[in-house]
């Protein structure tokens, strides 16, 4: 298999604080698709060892990779760089799904500190309370003008937003001018 | 105006693109020309409910077929394109 091209970050720089909140580049993780064929949920959930999320929601497998849903009938299998997750999916589910490579199409950024979730909600259009948007929540909505994959690792200070590669710098501008904008109202409070 | 997609819940506008009346069938392959024009050309403009074609495509992606109504945007339902089409016309 051919080598993946990483040659420079997604982002520059790969952490910044402003506001008392920090903005990550997280570590690569593999990431693969997982598209079960016509009628092998089932014997995929068996051969996983998980049930895969049937609403949008992230589990944590025992061995520890992360399984996340992505889109109807599709899931991301994401575990930490050099595990080997993509030999290890092919050995347990090859015949029953579709897998493919998804590594460097997207990364993500980490917003974390107090007021995570008032300055994420000023660039994404749902509604993040955590009644409705909690960790392990996932959500695939719009970031400004940007389509992002959005999960809620702690209710209120840290959002992971999961976004197309190319698209990275942009939000991470669109981010940080929300981040230097400070928290709306924040002097009632 | 929001969407309740029934996979995603109450989303903006913006996430979802209108793709036309929902009711449309495509005629038989022998079907009379003038059957074939109604199918491509002509198009009702009913004062009231609707149902419509909504494609959610910066959320799950799916197909989803709303009733609204023309003249309020009062939305009586959203449901999926795949699990409920939309009634033919003849019966709505």
């Amino acid at each position: 298999m051919p080598e993946t091209l990483a040659a420079h970050p997604a982002v520059t720089p790969p952490l910044i604080t402003a506001s008392g909140l920090s903005l990550t580049l997280t570590p690569t993780r593999e990431t693969i698709s997982i598209g079960p064929f016509a009628g092998c949920l089932a014997s995929l959930n068996t051969a996983l060892g998980i049930t895969l999320p049937e609403t949008f929601a992230t589990t944590i497998a025992a061995d520890g990779v992360v399984y996340s849903r992505a889109a109807h009938d599709q899931w991301f299998a994401t575990a930490p760089e050099g595990t080997g997750l993509m030999s290890r999916l092919e050995a347990s589910c090859m015949k029953l799904a579709a897998l493919t490579n998804q590594t460097d199409s997207r990364v993500t950024l980490s917003l974390k500190g107090i007021g995570a979730r008032a300055i994420t909600s000023k660039i994404v259009p749902i509604d993040l309370h955590p009644d409705f948007f909690g960790p392990g929540h996932t959500a695939l909505t719009l970031a400004g003008h940007i389509p992002i994959i959005l999960t809620c690792s702690n209710a209120d200070t840290a959002y992971d937003f999961t976004v197309f590669r190319s698209f990275a710098q942009s939000l991470h501008h669109d981010i940080l001018v929300a981040m230097n904008g400070g928290i709306p109202n924040s002097e009632r409070v | 105006m929001r969407l309740t997609c029934p996979h995603c819940g109450a989303r903006a506008l913006e996430e979802f693109t209108y793709r036309g009346d929902a009711t449309l069938r495509r005629p038989a392959e022998d079907a009379p020309h003038q059957a074939w024009v109604d199918y491509v050309y002509l198009r009702d403009d009913p004062a009231g409910y609707h149902s419509e074609l909504w494609y959610h495509g910066v959320g799950c992606r799916a197909w989803l077929v709303v009733i609204r109504n023309t003249l309020t945007h009062q939305i009586k339902s959203v449901s999926s394109a795949v699990a409920s089409p939309a009634p033919n016309k003849s019966d709505s």
